[in-house]
C-alpha cells in the first residue's frame, strides 16, 4: 500500500529584499521577488512500512522535502497524497510555545495532532515518563535546555502512534540514555511496520536503519534505492568534493582513565589505547607488512542493557575511511563483569597498509549496531613506512605466475594472508 | 493579565478624579463612570490591535513546525483580550448603571469585537511582513487615545476641531459606548461611519490574509 504519493511536486522559495516587497506582491500580484528552486519537480512513491533515509549536503533540499511531506509547506506545483496520521519532528521540536508550560504544550500539540482530551489524559503520563521531565512539566518550555525540549517533542510526536514518522536531524540530540531510548522507539516503529522518513548526516546510521535511501542534491533526486549502493555513491561524491564522509558524528570528550558513573541506559568508552611493536602512544611508527597494530578498548555500560558492541576504524589523514572492524559483524560476543565493564583487544597482524598517515577511531555501539553510545576520535596517529616502491594505501594478498610459453613455471606468493 | 489594565485604570482615575479633581459641566460626580465607560473599551481595542501586529511571529512555531490552520491565529488576541475586558466591563457597567448598563456593555463589547475582526486579519499580515509596525503601534495608539474623547467629553473640544469627531471612527465608537452604558445621546452617524469603514476593510483584509497564507509559512 502506498503511504506517500508525490506527483510532479516542486518547491520554489521567493526571496525578497524586504518584507514590505512581499506584502506589495501579495496585495497587487506584481512580481517583486527572486526565485530559488529548493526542490525540482519530483515524483515519489513511498510504500507503507518503508524506512527512508534522506542524505545530501546542507541546502540540498532534504528539509524542504520533509516539510512538504509534513504539510507545513505548500508545494509550488504538483500533488501530494498522504495516507495515515503523520507525526513530524522538524527543526528540533514541534510547535511548542515558549511561554507555555510543558504540560500545556503537550496538550496543545496533542490537540493539533487531533487527539481528544480524554485519550490525552491516559497518554500524558506515558509522555512524561518517556521524556523523563517529571519535575519540569509545570515550567515554561523557554526555561528548558535544548536537550529537554527535544526530549519532550520526541515523546509527544511518537506517543500518538503515528502511521508516518518524519524526523529531521533530531536523532542525535539528547543525552546518551535518551538517544538510546529514542532509537529503540524508532526501531519499534520500524518493527511495527510504520513508515519512517528521516534525514541525517550520519551515513552509518542511515545505512544501518533504512530500507531505502534517497540522495538529494541541489533540489534533485540523484539516486534512490538500496541503502548500501546509495550511501556508497554519496560517499564517493563527497570524496570527490574533498569532504569527509561518514565521520561527521558528534565529537565526544576525550576518553578518560578515571572511573565513570554510567547513567542508566547508557554506555561509555573508558580507555582506548593503541600500540605497535611493544610501544604504546599517541603517535606510532609502523612498518608496512611487518608491524602488528593492536588497539584495546575498555568500556563501562549499564548492566541492565544488552552487551554493547565495539568497532574500530582506520581513517586516512583526509578523514576517508580505510577499513573498519566490528565485534557485531565478526560475530564476537563481548563479555562483561557484573558491573557492566568490559575490555576488548583487536590486532591487525603484519599491517598491510602502505606508507602514509592514518588515524585510529573507536566506537561503542548498541547490541544491534544501530545506536552509537560513545566514540573516541583520533586516538592515535599511525605513521607507516615501507621499504618497497608499492603505490596506493594497501597491499592486498596476491601471487604472481609467469605464464610465458616455454618458461619454467614458478609462482611467487607475496603477503599470503 | 488582569493586573495591567486594572492598574492603568486606577492610576488615571487617581490622577484625574482625586488629584486634579476634573469635573465636567452637567456631569457632577459622574466623571468616574464616564471615564471607565470610555477607557475600558479603548484598552480592549488598543490591546487587540497591538497584539494582532505580533500574533503571527509569536505563534510561528505552531504553524511552521506543525500543521495548524492559519486563519485561527488572528482570532487569538480577539478572544483572549476580549474575554478579559468583556467580563471586567460587564461588572463595571453594572456598578455604574445597573442591569441596563451591564447589558448595554455586553452588547457594545461584542459589537466591538465583531468590528475589530477584519482589522485583526489585516494587522496580522501587516505586522508579519513589516515588523517595524509593532514598534510604532504604541505611539500611534497613545496619540489616538488623546485625540479621541475618552478622557474628556466631546463638547470640551474647541469648535474648530469638531470636524475631527466626525471623521475619527473611534470617536463614534465612544459615543456608542456612552449611549449604551450611560444612556447618553447618539446619532445614526455613530453607526454609519464605523460601519462603512468595517465594510470597506472587510473583504480586502480577508482576501489579503487568504493570499498571504502560503507566504506566512516561509516568512521567518
Amino acid at each position: 500500500m502506498i503511504a506517500i504519493d508525490l506527483r510532479g511536486v516542486s518547491k520554489t522559495y521567493s526571496l525578497y529584499k524586504h518584507g514590505f516587497d512581499r506584502l506589495l506582491e501579495i496585495a497587487f500580484a506584481k512580481k517583486r521577488h527572486v526565485e530559488f528552486v529548493a526542490l525540482h519537480t519530483l515524483d515519489l512513491q513511498i510504500d507503507a512500512g518503508e524506512v527512508i533515509g534522506l542524505v545530501g549536503m546542507n541546502g540540498a533540499g532534504k528539509s524542504t522535502l520533509l516539510k512538504l511531506l509534513a504539510r507545513t509547506l505548500v508545494p509550488t506545483t504538483g500533488e501530494l497524497n498522504i495516507h495515515g496520521r503523520i507525526a513530524a519532528l522538524l527543526e528540533l521540536g514541534t510547535g511548542f510555545h515558549p511561554e507555555m508550560t510543558g504540560r500545556e504544550n503537550v496538550y496543545l500539540a496533542a490537540a493539533v495532532l487531533g487527539i481528544g482530551r480524554t485519550r490525552m489524559a491516559t497518554l500524558y503520563d506515558e509522555i512524561v515518563e518517556f521524556s523523563g521531565l517529571h519535575d519540569f512539566m509545570e515550567q515554561p518550555v523557554k526555561t528548558y535546555s535544548s536537550g529537554m525540549y527535544v526530549r519532550l517533542a520526541f515523546a509527544v510526536a511518537t506517543c500518538v502512534d503515528p502511521d508516518i514518522l518524519i524526523v529531521d536531524e533530531a536523532l542525535s540530540v539528547g543525552d546518551g540514555a535518551f538517544a538510546r531510548k529514542s532509537f529503540d522507539r524508532i526501531m519499534g516503529f520500524k518493527k511495527a511496520g510504520k513508515t519512517i522518513l528521516f534525514c541525517s548526516h550520519s551515513l552509518y546510521q542511515v545505512e544501518a536503519i533504512c530500507t531505502r535511501v534517497i540522495w538529494v542534491h541541489q533540489g534533485r533526486v540523484m539516486m534512490d534505492g538500496d541503502p548500501a549502493q546509495v550511501v556508497a555513491a554519496y560517499n564517493g561524491f563527497l570524496n570527490s568534493q574533498g569532504r569527509q564522509p561518514g565521520v561527521d558524528l558528534p565529537i565526544q570528550a576525550p576518553v578518560s582513565d578515571s572511573p565513570l558513573l554510567i547513567p542508566a541506559g547508557h554506555a561509555r568508552l573508558t580507555k582506548v589505547t593503541a600500540w605497535a611493536d611493544g610501544k604504546a602512544g599517541k603517535e606510532l611508527q609502523l612498518h608496512s607488512g611487518s608491524s602488528d597494530l593492536c588497539i584495546e578498548a575498555s568500556f563501562s555500560s549499564d548492566p541492565a542493557l544488552p552487551a554493547p558492541t565495539l568497532a574500530f576504524a582506520l581513517t586516512g589523514a583526509d578523514g576517508r575511511w580505510i577499513c573498519s572492524a566490528g565485534t557485531l559483524n565478526d560475530g564476537i560476543a563481548l563479555q562483561r563483569t557484573a558491573e557492566g565493564n568490559g575490555r576488548v583487544l583487536l590486532t591487525y597482524p603484519a599491517l598491510p597498509l602502505l606508507k602514509g598517515e592514518y588515524w585510529v577511531q573507536a566506537f561503542l555501539l548498541s547490541e544491534d549496531g544501530v545506536h552509537i553510545y560513545d566514540q573516541a576520535s583520533d586516538i592515535a596517529r599511525i605513521l607507516v613506512t615501507q621499504t618497497g616502491l608499492e603505490q596506493g594505501i594497501v597491499t592486498l594478498p596476491h601471487h604472481w605466475a609467469d605464464v610465458a610459453e616455454g618458461a619454467v613455471r614458478s609462482t611467487t606468493s607475496a603477503f599470503a594472508a | 493579565m488582569l493586573v495591567q489594565p486594572t492598574l492603568q485604570v486606577a492610576a488615571l482615575w487617581f490622577l484625574l478624579d482625586i488629584v486634579l479633581k476634573v469635573r465636567f459641566p452637567g456631569m457632577e460626580g459622574g466623571f468616574v463612570g464616564y471615564y471607565l465607560t470610555g477607557m475600558l473599551p479603548w484598552l480592549m481595542m488598543s490591546e487587540i490591535i497591538q497584539r494582532s501586529l505580533g500574533v503571527m511571529p509569536e505563534y510561528a512555531a505552531l504553524y511552521q513546525r506543525s500543521v495548524f490552520p492559519l486563519f485561527l491565529i488572528p482570532l487569538v488576541p480577539l478572544l483572549v483580550s476580549g474575554g478579559i475586558y468583556v467580563s471586567i466591563f460587564f461588572i463595571v457597567a453594572f456598578l455604574i448603571s445597573g442591569w441596563a448598563g451591564a447589558l448595554g456593555a455586553l452588547l457594545l463589547m461584542l459589537g466591538l469585537l465583531l468590528w475589530l475582526l477584519p482589522f485583526c486579519y489585516l494587522l496580522a499580515v501587516l505586522g508579519l511582513f513589516v515588523r517595524d509596525l509593532q514598534q510604532l503601534a504604541p505611539f500611534v495608539l497613545t496619540m489616538l487615545m488623546y485625540v479621541t474623547p475618552i478622557l474628556y467629553v466631546p463638547s470640551a473640544l474647541p469648535q474648530s476641531m469638531t470636524w475631527w469627531l466626525q471623521v475619527n471612527p473611534f470617536a463614534h465608537l465612544m459615543a456608542l459606548a456612552h449611549a449604551l452604558v450611560q444612556g447618553q445621546a447618539w446619532t445614526w452617524w455613530n453607526l454609519v461611519v464605523p460601519g462603512a469603514l468595517w465594510l470597506v476593510v472587510l473583504l480586502p483584509a480577508l482576501a489579503l490574509f487568504y493570499r498571504a497564507q502560503p507566504h506566512m509559512r516561509e516568512a521567518l
